[in-house]
């Protein structure tokens, strides 16, 4: 059993077999994102109803909550290829981690937009100190120490090991930002605002109507970043082995 | 390792000058605050908590950006790499030494800082317990960042883009002991935590450190 | 097939970054024999022994000591190795006694080995100055003393004629030649020559077919 994994393991960290058979994936997964997508933001858009409190305010959740999903997902994912990458030596899952971080840091942006979006009629301002924002936000710079990280080396092959160093310690300290925060919240509820929209549709009572979009619009986000992360990989390990005969080949160099 | 520590004391102790600016730093910015903000004794008394750790943050981040440097540029670090020791363990040494000769006089100004501040005299106790733990747990990051940095030429502003987010629970806990003493509440929980949180980074940061140190001078 | 305190290299494939630097290199120094590396700069002399001494694994090729690969030695590999670099590897603020001291602590007590005395490399003769004071050659002098007190079997050393004077790279042949002659093993890189009386059991050329 082991040595069937392990050859499959090997067989797709080999980057020319990767770069054959990852286009089909990609292809798939950029299909069901697309459709999930779709009759994910149909059924949350028209079919669920609107919120008693909030009206149709709320609906922007079908891409909050989603989004926030991910740019904890991709922070571990980043954590995961690290961890690959330096134990196991496999350059392509350091190619992989490249590949995600930027659209980890994008999926954090747009929590914090959307975030701040639906932080406007809430509570009347833009902005506000809420321990789920504010946890975005500092993931959001941790995304952006990463990606500096991995890019200030001369050898990109420090620069992604480096990157996996601070990624693994990030994904540590990921849950401890977030309780760190939550406690900080409830040190000053109050102070500023009271209650937690997100919270209240998450964890109390959420008809069916309004959930099952949600969870489809998080398997389309799902399947885009899968889509995502395989083309831009292998754009990545097609730039990093320009040197070797395979490389020239897929981009018809001589 | 008693004799590997006494070598690298000596070594600060030779280039003390060296370890002057971010202890100046560190009470420079704070006397920043009273000029920025007025010198009402009541609002000052109100952010001394935060600034305090904001300022001893930003004077670590920017005190440890060497700590490993000198050591890449003379070629020690290849031989300490090279030692049948572990590593993790001359690494510890290194940032025991390091908070020694770095966050120490910190710790030891707070009460400077303190009366500056107009802070309540007997919320001291609590204020240096959780600075001792806040700046050890800031040493940690701090050595891994510099590990992480050592062979970049321009590491000072990468830094702490790469620590400040790392640190936001220590902030919040290191400076919500002292806020919740301030107010005569009990600041036990924060404080627990921190400790919590420094057991932590000192079982995990040695190794990272290590490994990025190992990264560092790969070919 | 692979004996004691003897290096083996197999096809290793060296690079630095994105940068090939050679194909494929094949080398084997025997037990008290020591391998030359000559080629111009650039050419991947450095490069080379810093990946027989650990930092960074090749990507392709083997390389065993004492028969088995770096990989299979482990963190015990360290032990195995004596190597002075481009860098002095002291530390400016000791003295050149203090500096020794610092070494010996670190490669520990089994690493350490109390020579013959040679007063070229006698660091009690040296200004008991911080080294920072001392001059290029006067460093040298200090590291090159560490040195001849490591007990590690195989040597990698890395241009080390640089800022020596004449007595100084006859006092390097002569420290050389007794580490070959216990049984070590040493790889030594360098675009000056060296002094008659070494003779290397191979000659690499690096960096001549591109």
């Amino acid at each position: 059993m082991s040595g069937r994994w392990s050859r499959w393991i090997h067989r797709w960290a080999s980057p020319p077999y990767f770069y054959r058979a990852s286009r089909p994936w990609g292809r798939v997964f950029a299909v069901v994102s697309f459709v999930a997508i779709a009759i994910g933001l149909y059924g949350g858009l028209w079919l669920a109803p609107p919120d008693f409190q909030q009206g149709n305010g709320f609906r922007i959740i079908y891409v909050h909550v989603p989004s926030a999903w991910m740019s904890l997902f991709i922070f571990v994912f980043l954590a995961v290829c690290g961890l690959i990458g330096l134990i196991w030596r496999i350059k392509l899952a350091h190619a992989m981690a490249s590949a995600a971080a930027p659209i980890g840091a994008a999926f954090t942006a747009i929590t914090l937009v959307t975030g701040s979006l639906w932080a406007k009629p809430m509570w009347g301002t833009f902005w506000v100190w809420d321990a789920r924002l504010t946890s975005e936000l500092i993931l959001f710079f941790l995304y952006l120490g990463v990606i500096a990280l991995s890019r200030s080396f001369e050898n990109q092959q420090t620069g992604d090991r480096a990157a996996a160093i601070l990624a693994i310690v990030g994904a540590v300290d990921v849950p401890i930002i977030h309780y760190s925060v939550d406690w900080w919240q409830t040190l000053h509820q109050g102070a500023i605002f009271r209650g937690n929209p997100f919270d209240g549709h998450l964890h109390t009572t959420v008809a069916p109507s309004m959930l099952w979009p949600l969870l489809v619009m998080w398997l389309g986000f799902m399947c885009y970043f899968g889509a995502l992360v395989l083309w831009r990989a292998r754009s990545e390990i097609l730039l990093r082995q320009l040197d070797t005969g395979w490389a020239r080949e897929a981009v018809g160099a001589p | 390792m008693n004799g590997l520590l006494g070598a690298q004391l000596r070594m600060i102790y030779r280039a003390r000058g060296d370890y002057l600016a971010p202890v100046i730093f560190y009470v420079l910015v704070a006397s920043l605050f009273p000029l920025a903000l007025g010198p009402s004794p009541r609002l000052l008394s109100l952010i001394a908590p935060g600034v305090i750790w904001i300022d001893a943050t930003l004077a670590s981040v920017v005190a440890f950006a060497g700590l490993f440097r000198d050591d890449y540029d003379d070629g020690s670090l290849e031989q300490m790499l090279l030692s049948p020791r572990p590593l993790e363990l001359i690494v510890l040494v290194r940032v025991f030494a390091g908070w020694v000769s770095l966050s120490l006089p910190l710790v030891l100004l707070a009460p400077l800082l303190a009366l500056w501040f107009s802070f309540p005299p007997p919320i001291l106790p609590v204020l240096l317990v959780s600075l001792v733990l806040t700046t050890g747990c800031l040493t940690l990051l701090g050595a891994l960042g510099s590990a992480l940095t050592v062979g970049l030429r321009h590491s000072l502003v990468l830094l702490p883009v790469l620590l400040l987010p790392l640190a936001t629970p220590v902030l919040i806990f290191g400076a919500h002991a002292v806020l919740l003493a301030e107010r005569g509440l009990d600041p036990r929980t924060p404080l627990y935590v921190l400790a919590a949180l420094f057991f932590l980074a000192l079982a995990l940061i040695p190794k990272a450190t290590a490994a990025a140190l190992r990264v560092a001078l790969e070919v | 097939m692979c004996g004691q305190n003897m290096l083996d290299i197999e096809g290793l494939v060296l690079r630095r970054g994105r940068r090939l630097l050679a194909r494929r290199i094949d080398l084997r120094v025997d037990r008290g024999a020591f391998a030359y590396i000559v080629g111009p700069n650039g050419s991947g002399k450095s490069t080379l022994l810093r990946v027989l001494a650990g930092f960074g694994r090749p990507e392709e090729g083997v390389i065993r000591w004492s028969g088995r690969t770096i990989g299979e030695w482990g963190g015990a590999y360290r032990g195995e190795v004596a190597f002075l670099g481009h860098l002095e590897g002291i530390k400016p603020m000791l003295t050149p006694e203090e500096n020794l001291a610092y070494r010996r602590l670190l490669v520990g007590p089994t690493g350490w080995r109390v020579p013959t005395p040679s007063p070229f490399f006698d660091a009690s003769a040296l200004p008991d100055l911080p080294c920072q004071r001392l001059s290029a050659g006067q460093r040298r002098r200090v590291s090159l003393a560490c040195l001849e007190h490591s007990a590690a079997p195989l040597w990698l050393l890395d241009e080390p004629l640089t800022s020596l004077d004449h007595d100084g790279v006859a006092a390097l042949g002569g420290l050389l030649a007794r580490h070959l002659m216990a049984g070590g093993t040493a790889v030594v890189a360098s675009h000056q020559p060296l002094p008659p009386t070494l003779v290397p059991a191979t000659v690499l050329e690096l960096g001549t077919k591109r």
